[in-house]
């Protein structure tokens, strides 16, 4: 079963191309950032309607005044995320808001799930699993699912914990348990099969499910339950296996 | 005393003293364990001596937070669940009073140590939550009225239905909104019928927001914009 989604609206999509927000280095703290953004694609929208950023990430969010479609642009160039203490895995939306009349308040376009990029960074590779760090009590790492996909959350009390992330042994032990995790909430919560979305994340995942070697490639999900966790069990021994966790962990 | 946090071993002691409060209503909270040298360590940023004392809303916790935690706080102020726990155990009288059989009853425990890997459920803390509506809305505080009027220790329906949305309870427009609605300044409470499932309620609110967020950018109107759209079953509030 396909879910589709209906846009009632007149709402825009803008296309993640045409969005690009990147860390302004050398990286200071708090970080700052600037953006482009192109409407060109977009002709109809009223020359005054406004344009604003929203970063944002668990509890912290920032709007930030972005112009307007004729005038587009940080006042000074770029924009500070005083309110964050660093830039992992912050998430960036961009809204096109009518400016006056009518569609005044009016969404007229968006766009969500914007991560930050660096200079140098290759943006046609975007994280699947941003990571940051987060107050975990006794658990050293934790999911967070949200609207615009999924991040993994480290304890913030591990010392370098970016580096305990990356870890060989970390990932043995934990990214097994990552996609059996994730793979769940996307096809038995959500009952969400279709990977040929690439505006929503769980279409992403599912599309990294499938070119995992060993996958089979399926027309269609199982449809029934029973055979999608047998699915998520198929994906998760096969990512395991591809990454040669025992190998890497020093065992044969 | 000085202020202090909570080390990890601090908060799960905490955690483990709630529980056996929660078993036993009549048991005392560990006050003890406030300045105890082998569960706590300093703040390494807020070097601030507290005073003793009661404080009965939302919006008096809110306020005294802030001059505790500075303007601006520390970064990570918000996330520090040993922070917050300890604060909850030094304000233990405000935030957990003795009711009328003469017990402390205690409730969920986010309501007392921030669940620190879901913030979604952050704003159930009974002092991060007033705290964190109030820095959302530091440049107007009467503007969060409703979220900040109720009593520290029972929040009540309003609160819970609309801090629940935190994208919603940053939002000033929204805000401006709920407490136009919601707030009776006559009487500094929640006007009656603003709880509940019934029509025009704050639940209400909530849903009827998320369905203006697909159309309306709620930060970009005008409040009297939004509360014109608001459908009839609102009127009784307007």
């Amino acid at each position: 079963m396909t879910i589709r989604r209906i846009n009632h609206t007149k709402r825009r999509r803008i296309d993640k191309q045409d969005v690009s927000i990147r860390l302004v280095e050398p990286v200071s703290a708090p970080p700052a950032f600037n953006a482009r953004v192109d409407l060109s694609k977009h002709e109809s929208l009223p020359t005054d309607a406004k344009i604003y950023i929203e970063a944002y990430r668990q509890t912290t969010r920032m709007r930030f005044d972005f112009g307007t479609v004729s005038k587009p642009g940080f006042e000074g160039g770029r924009a500070t995320l005083s309110e964050f203490a660093d830039a992992d895995a912050v998430q960036f939306a961009v809204k096109v808001t009518g400016g006056s009349g009518a569609t005044a308040g009016m969404l007229l376009a968006d766009r969500d799930g914007i991560p930050l990029t660096s200079i140098g960074q290759d943006t046609s590779r975007e994280s699947l699993l941003p990571t940051c760090s987060s107050d975990l009590g006794q658990e050293l790492w934790r999911l967070d699912f949200h609207n615009s996909g999924v991040t993994l959350q480290i304890n913030n009390r591990i010392p370098d914990w970016k580096g305990y992330a990356t870890s060989a042994q970390f990932r043995a032990l934990a990214y097994p348990s990552v996609i059996r995790q994730v793979l769940t909430r996307i096809l038995i919560v959500d009952e969400w099969d279709d990977a040929d979305d690439s505006d929503d994340w769980r279409s992403k995942w599912l599309s990294f499910a499938q070119s995992i070697p060993g996958v089979e490639i399926l027309d269609e999900e199982p449809a029934d339950a029973a055979g999608r966790w047998e699915r998520i069990e198929e994906i998760a021994t096969a990512f395991a296996k591809q990454a040669s966790f025992m190998s890497l962990c020093g065992h044969s | 005393m000085f202020l202090k946090r909570f080390t990890p071993e601090g908060v799960e002691q905490f955690r483990a003293e709630l529980e056996q409060m929660a078993a036993d209503p009549s048991r005392e909270p560990p006050k003890w364990l406030v300045a105890s040298p082998e569960f706590t360590e300093d703040h390494p940023d807020l070097h601030v001596e507290l005073v003793e004392e009661r404080l009965s809303t939302r919006s008096e916790a809110a306020r005294r937070l802030n001059e505790i935690l500075g303007d601006p706080p520390p970064q990570g102020v918000f996330g520090d669940v040993g922070l917050w726990a300890w604060l909850t155990l030094f304000y233990i009288d405000s935030v957990l009073p003795v009711d009328k059989k003469g017990v402390r009853p205690v409730k969920a425990m986010a309501r007392y140590i921030p669940d620190g890997g879901d913030y979604r459920r952050y704003y159930r803390h009974l002092l991060a939550g007033p705290y964190r509506v109030y820095r959302a809305h530091r440049d107007d505080p009467e503007r969060a009225a409703i979220l900040l009027c109720p009593s520290l220790s029972t929040p009540g329906d309003v609160v819970e239905q609309l801090v629940a949305r935190q994208e919603l309870i940053t939002n000033p427009v929204v805000v401006q909104v709920a407490t136009s609605l919601y707030y009776d300044p006559t009487t500094g409470n929640a006007k009656k019928g603003a709880g509940g499932k019934s029509g025009g309620s704050a639940r209400r609110l909530a849903s009827v927001l998320d369905q203006f967020d697909v159309t309306w950018d709620l930060f970009a109107m005008p409040a009297a914009t939004l509360l014109a759209h608001l459908p009839r079953e609102f009127n009784k509030f307007r």
